[in-house]
């Protein structure tokens, strides 16, 4: 309508547009129905549950436990390195390529806040209370017992407690280590705001490979900022993240060897790679832990050499043999879509088998599966969830022990402890299905 | 004839080969001498492709001897490696890389192959392209290009290795017809600037116009050779005649 105010024009065009899509069909109008009162409701409950009923204490008391398990506090700094350094490379690439990924880093940014500092401020505090009895013993006599009655409380003194779970950014100070997080924070805004500097050069080959080699030197760093604590200490996220990372990229070197292996013209080298696969894939992740665990020397020398390399690395390995597997199935898909004129123009020219599938074939059969790839990637990094199967302390395996343990202040706060759990995996697995999708974006320039 | 005197660059003696019970060449003969442009024609399925890919052993033959530059082709992996460096091959389909721009895709085989400095492989790319006329579009994506354009670069791309001998597969057969023109045309500067050149090709009169001479081929054998003048005149013999009739009256 003509005179109508711009801001009244924008909401009836909202409206209309709601009609159209939700109301405009009896059916859809009673599903929309249905659908935003069940969702509602959902979100009501939720949101009570969040700022009101959870007791996001146990979560603050016990968030070390989550992230790092009984690591020995001395040893902390091995650790905070660590930190560190993906703090910095993550920054700088975010900095650098990260332009179209800013609602998801926004998006993972909140949840990793939230992480960090959900219940933070709520202190624990122990009750005392005299107490007076009188028992009545089998042969009537009476007696009168006192003592005094221990009790843990949650402090939850100097804010109303639904604060607790908005006013995250205020309680971090409270947290033990906050001056090292607050380095991290600051790293990570230097860093981004660094890589938004050198923008200008984010073509360079110089500097994508020197940052690529950074990343992937990650991995072995921090397992040698590891040597002298023993892998055994690792624990919770921490032992899930490096079980993941090494598994996840050797799984992929594996994976693209034995695609390649699988159409090799020796016939030894193809068969050795479609047995190897097959087998592997015969059998779920946790038999292959479960044999890694309980594997001695019946394979002769090499089961008891395997055999005596700590449970840790032996998990690490049987991650990436098995990833392998199944990224070689992907990687064979991504060979497959490639036209046989693409060999042929490399072979003409005179390149080399090498050169021919690092320069020709291998970067476009690679940037065909990188959705399936990322898949796998997320597979995995899930499956860390069955090293408490094989008696490793991973994540969940703490969240339950946390529980069992601390009976007296845990009573019912499962679902606390298991949103926390479940966002750790989220965010890992979120921060991977993004990741991939600005890779796949970045990589489709070009293609056919 | 004054090209007898010339160097011989490539030589095929009785070459066959076989793919099943099919006989794709059989005994087949031909010599082509320095700056001699040679059209191959014939039916679909006659074997002048497979005639192409035998001389750089993308097929490699079963019988009979080829001679390249002087060098017979045998098993002795050197020997592929150098023919393969000192021929450039067009594709009907172009081949380029399509996640490679197109000043890589020309200056990749120079760098891998001859290992030259980037730099220099560059600069040589970007003058090649603008022999062929595109050198604006060195740094987009083959995708990014028409069919005619796409291959005017894979031209560009083999003539970086310097060849002795280029070799062009039908390269005008997937192009709409309003393309055809421009890469016959960098193929006839080509002919005309004394490269030595075999096409396949349905393109009659590049044949007649660019070409010393002409092989008809049909069913795996060489049915007649002629300087283009005389063959599309004087056909000799019927097959050719017939050939030549089906594609000519229209």
């Amino acid at each position: 309508m003509i005179g109508a105010l711009p801001n009244a024009s924008a909401l009836s065009r909202r409206a209309a547009h709601a009609r159209a899509r939700l109301f405009n069909t009896r059916t859809n109008t009673a599903l929309s129905i249905v659908a935003i009162v069940v969702g509602g409701a959902l979100a009501f409950l939720l949101a009570r549950f969040i700022l009101f009923e959870a007791n996001w204490g146990l979560v603050a008391i016990n968030r070390k436990l989550f992230f790092v398990g009984s690591y020995p506090p001395d040893e902390a700094f091995r650790i905070w390195i660590a930190v560190f350094i993906t703090a910095v490379l993550a920054a700088l690439s975010y900095g650098l390529w990260g332009g179209r990924l800013r609602p998801y880093a926004i998006a993972v940014g909140v949840t990793a806040l939230l992480i960090l500092t959900l219940g933070l401020g709520t202190e624990l505090r122990i009750e005392e209370r005299q107490y007076t009895e009188e028992i009545q013993s089998a042969s009537g006599q009476t007696t009168t017992v006192s003592g005094i009655e221990r009790e843990l409380v949650f402090d939850r003194g100097w804010a109303p407690t639904w604060l607790y779970a908005v006013s995250l950014g205020l309680a971090l100070p409270f947290g033990a280590p906050w001056l090292l997080m607050a380095a991290v924070f600051a790293l990570l805004v230097v860093g981004a705001m660094a890589g938004r500097r050198l923008t200008r050069w984010k073509s360079n080959p110089i500097l994508l490979q020197s940052i690529g080699a950074a990343w992937v030197l990650l991995i072995p760093v921090v397992v040698l900022l590891q040597v002298g604590v023993g892998v055994d200490k690792w624990e919770s996220a921490f032992l899930d993240l490096l079980v993941f990372a090494v598994g996840g990229f050797f799984s992929f070197v594996i994976g693209v060897f034995l695609a390649l292996g699988r159409r090799s013209p020796y016939r030894a080298i193809s068969v050795a790679s479609v047995t190897y696969i097959e087998v592997v894939r015969a059998a779920p992740l946790l038999v292959w832990l479960l044999f890694a665990t309980f594997l001695e020397d019946e394979l002769g020398p090499v089961g008891e050499a395997f055999s005596n390399i700590s449970l840790t690395y032996r998990v690490m390995v049987v991650f990436a043999f098995f990833g392998g597997a199944y990224i070689a199935e992907v990687v064979r898909g991504g060979l497959q879509s490639i036209p046989r004129g693409q060999y042929e123009a490399a072979d003409a020219m005179g390149l080399s088998p090498v050169e021919k599938y690092a320069v020709i074939i291998l970067p476009q059969a690679i940037r065909a599966v990188v959705p399936a790839i990322i898949g796998r990637f997320i597979a995995l990094w899930k499956d860390t969830a069955l090293l408490a199967a094989v008696s490793l302390v991973n994540t969940l395996e703490k969240a339950k022990k946390v529980l069992g343990s601390q009976t007296d202040i845990a009573e019912g706060a499962f679902f606390e402890i298991y949103i926390v759990v479940g966002l750790v995996y989220w965010l890992v697995s979120y921060l991977l299905s993004r990741l991939g999708g600005a890779a796949e974006t970045r990589l489709r320039v070009g293609a056919r | 004839m004054a090209t007898e005197s010339k160097r011989e660059i490539v030589r095929l003696e009785k070459v066959t080969k076989r793919f099943g019970d099919f006989t794709a060449l059989n005994g087949v003969d031909i010599s082509v001498t320095e700056g001699e442009v040679v059209a191959i024609i014939g039916p679909s399925g006659s074997g002048k492709s497979t005639l192409l890919r035998t001389i750089n052993q993308l097929e490699p033959h079963d019988e009979g001897r080829i001679f390249f530059d002087g060098m017979e082709l045998t098993d002795d992996s050197r020997t592929l490696t150098k023919i393969r460096a000192e021929t450039g091959m067009v594709f009907q389909q172009f081949n380029l890389f399509p996640h490679l721009t197109v000043l890589r895709n020309i200056a990749l085989a120079p760098q891998k192959v001859h290992h030259r400095p980037e730099q220099e492989a560059e600069e040589r790319a970007l003058q090649l392209l603008d022999r062929v006329g595109i050198v604006e579009q060195a740094e987009k994506y083959p995708g990014q290009l028409s069919g005619g354009q796409q291959q005017r670069v894979a031209i560009a791309r083999a003539l970086a290795m310097d060849p002795k001998l280029m070799m062009f597969d039908e390269p005008t057969s997937a192009l709409d017809p309003e393309m055809i023109n421009e890469v016959l045309k960098v193929m006839t500067e080509l002919a005309a600037s004394g490269m030595t050149m075999i096409c396949v090709t349905h393109e009659m009169g590049f044949a007649r116009n660019a070409a010393n001479r002409v092989i008809f081929m049909d069913e795996g054998e060489i049915v007649e050779i002629g300087t283009s003048a005389e063959f599309f005149t004087t056909p000799r013999e019927p097959r050719t005649k017939t050939f030549l009739d089906q594609i000519l009256t229209h």
